[in-house]
């Protein structure tokens, strides 16, 4: 326990002397504000943005000094509901410091009162909320995307070697495009639904022309799965694309309701005065907005889909491990299936042989 | 003074970051600390066994004053443990105050080998099987049944199947009209492809259930997280959390023929009220429930909506029937100080009145 309260103290420690800094830097720019008049509005404007870079900049390295330590930490809990709790309190102080730092600007220029549409749209950064709610959701990150390429058309190019120059004609395109639907175009549904367009194009004109090749045996089979996850899979994204989209879409709305409850509350001199009750607003409004969405038979729907689409690839991906394990001496999924089928029903005859034999001795008194 | 919110301090946002790395740091002090964590806290022994399913009887320490036995059916999506999750809140303690005799069914973690476990399985085997193992060991040819939230819509089909072996039927927040969209869940599940979900995976994780789960609120989470820290210091407050953490992750997966037919036949196609649902080869016909009936219900329950619970009472056969609403929500109904005060004894009484 003495080297686990050395570790945190030292933490702390950091964090403290990072704050200190913080502190002063705020403490001067304060200082340089002081004085500021109407006439001097637009180098207060200037000085207000330099102020937010500054201490943003301090913020991220409470981010990142929070994200190291918290690892190390993680591992030194032994019990699991200790170490999913402690997953989901760190999550949480994460989700809450990035919406600070996205909500300073905000809140300064309010109360500078150089808040006006073309500088809330300046500061309200689409990229940077959209981190915000991609921690929210857990949304996946492009990496998974691109690692999902390269290891169906690594899988491609080893079942059928001499197709490889054909792999890459698709992969590369494929790769970018993948790269963009969680990028920009998750944020444009109808772009999303084009992109895919694009890619089956190119999956028809590079691979598509292999399945009409003469039967290949047993290879033929892994090669069309193969084939058919790949052409799966941007139908996957682009749903993944509208679905991002409905999600980043009613944030955006919400924090639009949020900013203009919390202007009116400045107007009114109600508004909160710590960080914290801003970010009750902010969880209320969403939790809100949220749910209105959710509760449509829209949303419903897209994400039924959604969810069959990845269903469809999993199924795909399942039987292209099957194939390539055929050859090993090991038990197959499908053979265990088959076995689970007999064990079930021997079971079930058991238990009703047993129940009749039961009722035979008891006279079916009591059943 | 300054008026509120007016200028804004630097100092002051930065002390409440600083102020939440300390608490972060208390988090994982506390975390560390703590022993391990335990539900289920009153004592209980296995008396039947079948497969993964196991039924247990609780030890009565008080003087069994309603005769006929009480056999609790839990929801298969969840672990019973919800309704004796510590000492000073337990649902179950509070029923044996009162002087029941109780049962409770553990239907266990199905895993890849259950893919094949159906309705009929549950109903027509493992729930049989343990209603006719306690009529026989307590020499009674009926029990009480309580079953609760899936396990009441189970208890609810049982009962149907089998009145002859019901007393008195109990059902709290059971959904039983599944046309609602009251809740996000009976929508979501309207539109679910849930053929493809069980082709896929053959028994559904409960990592899957739980992603769904957790998407019903997901800004309500954040702030029950960043709430539970300023309560680091209370070692108490810290354990009940704990607690709750730890039935809300456990989730077992679901027989995944079992879960296609619940969400088709229920969630869908709403046969319980429109009719048309078949258990292995038996009929079901909900106006064979015609025993006494209590059906409780919790007024804020946003997983199973009163729109999906109360209209119970209006397609059973039964002339005794009673709807009681509770001011609270899924939870509460079992680990709110009202649940403890109120509910059970409540329950208690009305089984009491049914008992001869």
């Amino acid at each position: 326990m003495e080297n686990l309260n050395a570790f945190y103290d030292e933490w702390l420690d950091a964090q403290k002397k990072m704050m200190k800094n913080w502190m002063e830097a705020g403490d001067h720019l304060r200082q340089s504000f002081a004085g500021a008049t109407r006439d001097q509005e637009s180098e207060t404007r200037k000085s207000t943005f330099d102020f937010h870079e500054t201490l943003m900049g301090m913020h991220q390295s409470w981010a990142s000094a929070t994200a190291s330590a918290f690892e190390a930490m993680q591992k030194n809990l032994s019990q699991s509901i200790g170490r999913e709790t402690l997953t989901n309190i760190f999550s949480s102080a994460e989700t809450y410091m990035k919406l600070f730092e996205f909500w300073l600007p905000i809140y300064k220029s309010l109360q500078d009162k150089t808040l006006d549409p073309a500088s809330y749209q300046r500061l309200f950064e689409p990229a940077r909320y959209k981190e915000i709610l991609d921690k929210v959701f857990a949304f996946v990150s492009p990496g998974n995307f691109k690692e999902f390429y390269d290891l169906a058309l690594k899988h491609l190019e080893t079942v059928m070697p001499f197709a490889q120059s054909l792999n890459r004609q698709f992969a590369g395109f494929a790769q970018s495009h993948a790269e963009m639907f969680s990028g920009a175009l998750g944020r444009d549904s109808e772009a999303a639904v084009k992109a895919y367009e694009n890619i089956l194009d190119a999956y028809q004109k590079s691979l598509g022309p292999m399945l009409k090749l003469p039967a290949l045996g047993k290879a033929r089979e892994n090669i069309e799965l193969t084939l058919s996850l790949l052409k799966r899979y941007p139908a996957y994204l682009a749903q993944y694309g509208k679905f991002q989209n409905h999600m980043y879409a009613a944030g955006q709305k919400a924090m639009e309701k949020i900013m203009a409850e919390f202007a009116r509350r400045m107007k009114d001199q109600t508004a909160a005065q710590s960080y914290d009750e801003f970010f009750k607003l902010w969880a209320e409004t969403n939790d809100q907005a949220y749910h209105e969405l959710f509760n449509t038979e829209e949303f419903s729907a897209l994400s039924a889909q959604l969810q069959s689409a990845g269903l469809e690839i999993r199924k795909d991906f399942q039987r292209v491990l099957e194939l390539a394990l055929a050859d090993y001496p090991l038990v197959l999924r499908s053979e265990m299936d088959e076995l689970y089928k007999t064990v079930h029903e021997l079971k079930k005859r058991i238990h009703d042989l047993e129940a009749a034999m039961r009722a035979n001795a008891t006279g079916g008194s009591k059943r | 003074m300054m008026p509120p919110a007016t200028i804004f301090d630097p100092i002051a946002a930065a002390k409440e970051t600083l102020a939440l790395s300390r608490k972060l740091v208390k988090a994982y002090e506390t975390l560390s600390r703590l022993g391990n964590i335990e539900v289920g806290a009153t004592p209980k022994e296995p008396v039947f066994e079948c497969d993964k399913i196991k039924l247990y009887h609780y030890r009565q320490e008080h003087r069994i004053t309603c005769k006929v036995p009480v056999l609790l059916a839990y929801a298969l999506v969840n672990r019973p443990y919800m309704l004796d999750l510590q000492p000073d809140r337990s649902f179950v303690r509070h029923l044996l105050q009162q002087g029941l005799d109780l049962y409770v069914i553990d239907w266990g973690y199905p895993t890849k080998a259950d893919k094949y476990l159906s309705m009929d399985d549950y109903l027509n085997i493992y729930l049989n099987d343990c209603v006719d193992f306690i009529r026989q060991a307590t020499e009674h040819d009926q029990v009480n049944l309580m079953g609760i939230c899936q396990g009441g819509s189970f208890s609810v089909i049982y009962t149907a199947l089998y009145p002859e072996k019901i007393k008195n039927l109990v059902t709290m927040v059971t959904p039983v009209d599944f046309s609602t969209n009251d809740g996000l869940l009976f929508r979501w599940s309207k539109s679910m492809n849930v053929d493809a979900l069980v082709d896929a995976y053959g028994v559904i994780p409960g990592d899957f259930l739980n992603a769904g789960y957790m998407m019903l609120r997901p800004f309500m989470k954040i702030g029950k997280y960043l709430d539970i820290l300023e309560a680091l210091g209370d070692r108490d407050k810290i354990e009940n959390f704990l607690r709750m953490e730890q039935w809300m992750m456990d989730t077992p997966a679901q027989a995944g023929k079992c879960y296609r037919q619940f969400i088709k036949d229920l969630y869908q196609q709403n046969k319980l009220v429109k009719g048309g649902m078949v258990i292995g080869e038996k009929r079901v016909d909900i106006k064979k429930i015609t025993m006494p009936l209590l059906n409780v219900y919790a007024g804020d329950d946003h997983i199973v909506p009163p729109g999906a619970t109360t209209p119970l009472n209006d397609i059973v056969g039964s002339a005794d029937k009673q709807l009681y609403a509770f001011k609270g929500g899924h939870i509460g109904v079992f680990v709110s100080s009202k649940s403890q005060k109120e509910l059970a004894p409540a329950v208690a009484k009305w089984l009491h009145e049914r008992a001869n």
